[in-house]
């Protein structure tokens, strides 16, 4: 057997990293294949979909959601993959077959095509919506997990779990005096 | 000993006495039991092992590591719902909200009538449940874990003059890091992971981890263990085979997997019941804005639930959860978004659960599951009701104003907003609802026109095939269903014992 298996020990307490991508030997997937033609409209996407400022504008914002995505896709069925991919073209073409614009969501400004992104949320039909929800469901997901997001959010999980775990630590310290008392 | 991809290239094949497919709240009770008994346990587990001291609060983290499919899974019908699963050692109970309710009195005597035994009846599943809840603590809250969105749903009940119950959780000194759907951090919460499959591994059980389960061995008209595959980390492609030889199988892949691999051997004929009798408790969620900072991700994930409306099969209950998966659930987009976003430390989340009226199916289509599930107008209803009582709550409590899941009625800055809503106004399909309790696709039952599985758990039209998951439950239990698929879950393995045992002899 290889030397990575490993062998759990029961309750283990190690404090954890809480950084992303926690170095357990765990290896995440290579980013999905996209051809140009839908990375350009996926990226127009996240353009309309991401907040413009105030919220925080990241330099590397499309890089960033777009890596992430591509490697999820890997972790979801292959139609499924391939119906995401589908679904970003049809929604850069929606002010095209909407009758809306002549231009697709990539080359309309980003309020333009935000507002035609929100008609297509609160559609009558379940299937437009359905089709967009994932997309922007995938893309706002990713957005807000952003340190950057996160500080403007005034949103700290790393410093307050770490301060939970110490918490944590002190009451089993606690509960275990008190049970020796108890027993004595 | 837990085994990962790289290590299918030495080794391939396996021998045991039971083979476990799964370890959520049913494979892992199931194999822990078996081990500690004295069997040779294998388990085999499509998602990886991820240790405690492994998890973020990060959703981007998270999701490929802890989901299936990345979460992107959905149950087709009216209205689309998309539902949660976990896809690691220890399941979907590394991610639940950790409640541990038992079946209700009422439930366990319809499941007795229903599968025409008593051991199912309240009375035969009272040891089993004392058993599961011992090994998972079960227990209230630390006061030091509760949260304001805890207090406000509690002090907003009793304002309003509602029935509520402080929840009973897994989890032993809880202090509320709330960071229960990306696993826990502090190792307090007694997922699978932390409690049934330690006890497991010590008792000498094997864990196959990263292999996905494509049929079952049958020789002989025996099911005699599993085929599978690795599936490459970086890849995510199927890639070596792997076997594993055994003198039974449990399957406990959950109520969407489990009847996707049976399905692929056509069993479950007598009754023609597999796959069908799908429930999932659908849930409405509606979000409040307050005008002073809660900050609802610090303290406990469910401190309470509001039990007011139960009679009507209506739970109500506070469930807050990071930016990154809340974000997912929004209907807006851009500056929109932002607004809404922005104010995520005055926000508390709360859900409507309601207990199915009705079933759906899952069918396997080129290899594929395909969950189809309809609400009906009684849960129609129900959801409307559920949610305007959430709404009316926050709004004694002071709201500034509510995020409704009705697409085309979204926002309420007062009960004036809803009054006057009806099935008419709310349109079945514009409800957006979503599902993390999986039900009923393969129903035990003491007779074979009736039911899928016997009292043991067994498949009637396949020996040696077990399954012990959620699949099991004749009918929707209302509350939150772990600590009842760990009590059929034991039921099975004790009953399995006897079968191997002999087999043994024989």
């Amino acid at each position: 057997m290889d030397a990575r298996a490993v062998q759990p020990s029961r309750d283990k307490l190690a404090p954890p990293s809480m950084g992303r991508h926690p170095s357990e030997g765990w290896v995440l997937a290579a980013p999905y294949p996209m051809r140009p033609f839908t990375r350009r409209a996926f990226r127009g996407l996240i353009r309309a979909i991401c907040p413009p400022d105030p919220a925080p504008q990241l330099v590397d914002l499309e890089d960033r959601i777009e890596d992430h995505l591509r490697r999820l896709l890997r972790y979801m069925l292959p139609h499924v993959a391939f119906g995401f991919c589908l679904a970003v073209i049809v929604l850069d073409w929606a002010p095209i077959w909407r009758f809306k614009s002549l231009r697709r969501i990539q080359h309309m400004r980003r309020e333009e095509a935000a507002d035609l992104l929100s008609a297509l949320g609160a559609s009558r039909s379940m299937f437009l919506r359905t089709l967009l929800l994932g997309v922007r469901g995938s893309i706002l997901s990713t957005y807000y997990d952003q340190d950057e997001v996160h500080a403007a959010l005034a949103y700290a999980p790393v410093a307050f779990i770490a301060d939970r775990i110490d918490l944590r630590r002190r009451v089993l310290r606690e509960e275990a005096t008190a049970q020796d008392r108890s027993s004595s | 000993m837990i085994f990962r991809h790289a290590d299918y290239r030495s080794e391939r094949v396996f021998d045991a006495d039971v083979v476990v497919v799964g370890t959520g709240a049913g494979g892992a009770v199931a194999g822990a039991e078996l081990a500690e008994a004295g069997l040779d346990v294998i388990f085999v587990e499509e998602g990886s092992y991820h240790s405690t001291s492994s998890f973020s609060p990060f959703a981007t983290d998270s999701i490929p590591r802890l989901y299936r499919d990345g979460s992107s899974t959905m149950i087709f019908g009216k209205p689309n719902i998309p539902y949660l699963e976990g896809r690691c050692v220890g399941g979907s109970t590394v991610l639940n909200g950790g409640m541990t309710y038992r079946a209700p009195e009422q439930v366990l005597e319809r499941w007795a009538q229903t599968a025409g035994s008593s051991d199912l009846g309240p009375k035969a599943m009272e040891p089993l449940f004392e058993r599961v809840e011992s090994r998972i603590h079960a227990s209230q809250q630390l006061p030091v874990s509760v949260g304001e969105d805890n207090r406000l749903m509690v002090e907003g009940a009793k304002k309003l003059g509602w029935r509520f119950e402080i929840n009973r959780r897994n989890q032993k000194s809880c202090v509320g890091s709330n960071n229960c759907i990306f696993g826990c951090p502090t190792g307090a919460k007694q997922s699978t992971l932390v409690s049934y499959m330690p006890r497991a591994l010590s008792a000498g059980a094997r864990c196959l981890t990263e292999v996905r389960v494509d049929s079952l061995r049958i020789q002989g008209g025996r099911c005699a263990g599993i085929v599978g595959r690795a599936v490459d980390p970086e890849t995510r492609k199927s890639d070596i085979d792997v076997v594993v030889r055994a003198r039974a199988t449990v399957v406990a892949a959950g109520a969407v997997q489990t009847p996707l691999l049976l399905l692929r051997h056509r069993v479950g004929r007598p009754s023609r019941r597999l796959g069908a009798n799908f429930l999932c408790h659908p849930n409405a969620k509606v979000l409040a804005i307050y005008p002073f900072d809660v900050k609802s991700w610090q303290g406990v994930n469910q401190w309470s639930q509001i039990r007011e409306f139960q009679d009507d099969g209506i739970v109500l209950a506070e469930n807050m959860i990071a930016p990154g998966a809340l974000a997912a659930h929004i209907s807006n987009v851009g500056k929109e978004a932002w607004d809404l976003m922005r104010r995520y430390n005055q926000m508390v989340l709360t859900g409507a659960l309601v207990e199915d009226s009705s079933s759906g199916t899952v069918s396997r289509s080129f290899g594929v599951p395909v969950p189809r599930y309809s609400i009906t107008a009684l849960d129609h209803r129900r959801f409307i009701k559920g949610a305007l009582a959430l709404a009316e709550l926050h709004f004694a409590m002071g709201a500034e104003y509510c995020v409704m899941p009705f697409v085309h009625r979204p926002l309420a800055r007062s009960m004036d907003d809803l009054r006057g809503l009806d099935l008419r106004s709310v349109p079945i399909d514009t409800l957006e609802l979503f599902s993390v309790h999986l039900m009923g696709t393969a129903a035990m039952g003491s007779q074979p026109d009736g039911s899928v599985v016997d009292l043991t758990g067994q498949l009637w039209d396949l020996p040696g095939c077990y399954v012990a998951d959620a699949s099991l439950f004749p009918s929707a239990i209302g509350v939150n269903p772990q600590v009842s698929v760990m009590a059929l879950a034991t039921l099975v393995a004790s009953r399995m014992q006897d079968h191997i045992r002999r087999q043994r002899v024989a």
